[in-house]
């Protein structure tokens, strides 16, 4: 892995912190929520820094170059973070649903005292 | 013994008057016999139409589907104390003087009571070919699942006891639930029972499944079934 890539790996990880640091602080991001990107910027970041670690590993399983490993990596994180979006937003389906059910029969019994 | 007929709406304004005038001509010994209205978020002027008449109604202030909508009239009816609950489309295609024997039925020890097609005469529809197929396929999806045979697996008629209320208002699917509620039913070990019944056409409006769409529904459901038949009991 070259040392270009290494600094541009660091450097963008470092700005995507800040970026999700700076959207937690103005409360656009629940904590909650924020960590798994902290999460994936702190593997990131320890990948750029140990390349010797890296290389010997990506022989080790059999990729050609180290950045392709990384890349996957980067890839595979993504698949992660989407998957767990997909259970957040089924999850505040079934209680919208719930809601809109629960303020229906509310409104109606809410007719019937008038 | 009270009886709670959830009527879902969704764009019916020129359907719903006429449903609900058919509704209040059918009188049960012994029974009292209740309805609701879900007006599932319609964007024509069903809600007006429905203060207008006097009708009882719940009104959702988003569209749930058909599901969402239907499982609210069961927790309406598991939250007033009823004891039975009827199905009943809101476009006029079910004939509400079944009822009397949907009830008839469950009396006889039956959990779960649906009105079937077995007579197509006046069930005319465009696609009906195409429906047919689609049923029979479902059929033989749940049979599979169930070993239980369903001939009308899709038909949006039927009545329940009060166990069943209690189990609908906890779980129902949203999406398309009539042939997805039979598996969850039937897995129970709960009894169904089909009683023949004859469909209106439609008075008005379009129906909402076109060709197009049902390859999509008869995936999904399909799917649907058999994740729901996989699921181990919790309860």
């Amino acid at each position: 892995m070259s040392t270009k890539l290494t600094i541009t790996l660091i450097l963008l990880n470092i700005i995507t912190m800040l970026f999700i640091y700076h959207n937690v602080k103005k409360k656009k991001i629940i904590l909650k929520y924020a960590l798994i990107w902290f999460v994936a910027s702190v593997i990131l970041i320890f990948c750029a820094l140990t390349p010797i670690l890296m290389e010997s590993l990506a022989n080790f399983i059999g990729f050609e170059t180290t950045s392709n490993m990384i890349f996957l990596f980067v890839v595979g994180i993504n698949i992660i973070i989407t998957f767990i979006l997909t259970t957040i937003i089924s999850n505040q389906k079934n209680k919208i649903t719930t809601l809109i059910q629960e303020l229906g029969i509310v409104k109606e019994q809410l007719n019937n005292d008038k | 013994m009270k009886a709670l007929v959830i009527i879902p709406a969704y764009n019916e304004e020129e359907n719903i008057v006429n449903t609900i005038n058919s509704l209040k001509k059918i009188k049960l010994k012994g029974i009292k016999l209740n309805y609701i209205v879900i007006n599932d978020g319609s964007k024509d002027k069903t809600r007006e139409t429905l203060i207008k008449n006097k009708i009882k109604f719940i009104d959702l202030i988003y569209n749930l589907g058909i599901g969402g909508a239907v499982q609210t009239g069961y927790k309406y009816a598991l939250y007033n104390n009823y004891d039975v609950a009827i199905q009943l489309d809101g476009d006029g295609q079910h004939n509400p003087e079944y009822i009397k024997k949907l009830i008839e039925e469950l009396n006889n020890g039956n959990d779960l009571v649906i009105g079937s097609r077995f007579i197509e005469k006046i069930d005319s529809f465009k696609s009906t070919k195409l429906r047919r197929i689609g049923k029979n396929i479902l059929s033989f999806v749940i049979k599979i699942c169930t070993n239980k045979t369903i001939k009308d697996p899709t038909s949006g008629f039927r009545a329940c006891n009060k166990k069943i209320i209690e189990l609908f208002s906890k779980n129902y699917p949203i999406d398309y639930p009539e042939p997805d509620t039979l598996v969850i039913v039937l897995k129970r070990k709960y009894k169904v029972l089909e009683i023949p019944v004859q469909m209106n056409k439609r008075d008005k409006g379009k129906s909402s499944i076109t060709p197009l769409k049902s390859i999509y529904y008869m995936i999904k459901v399909s799917l649907s079934i058999i994740v729901t038949s996989l699921e181990k009991r919790s309860e």
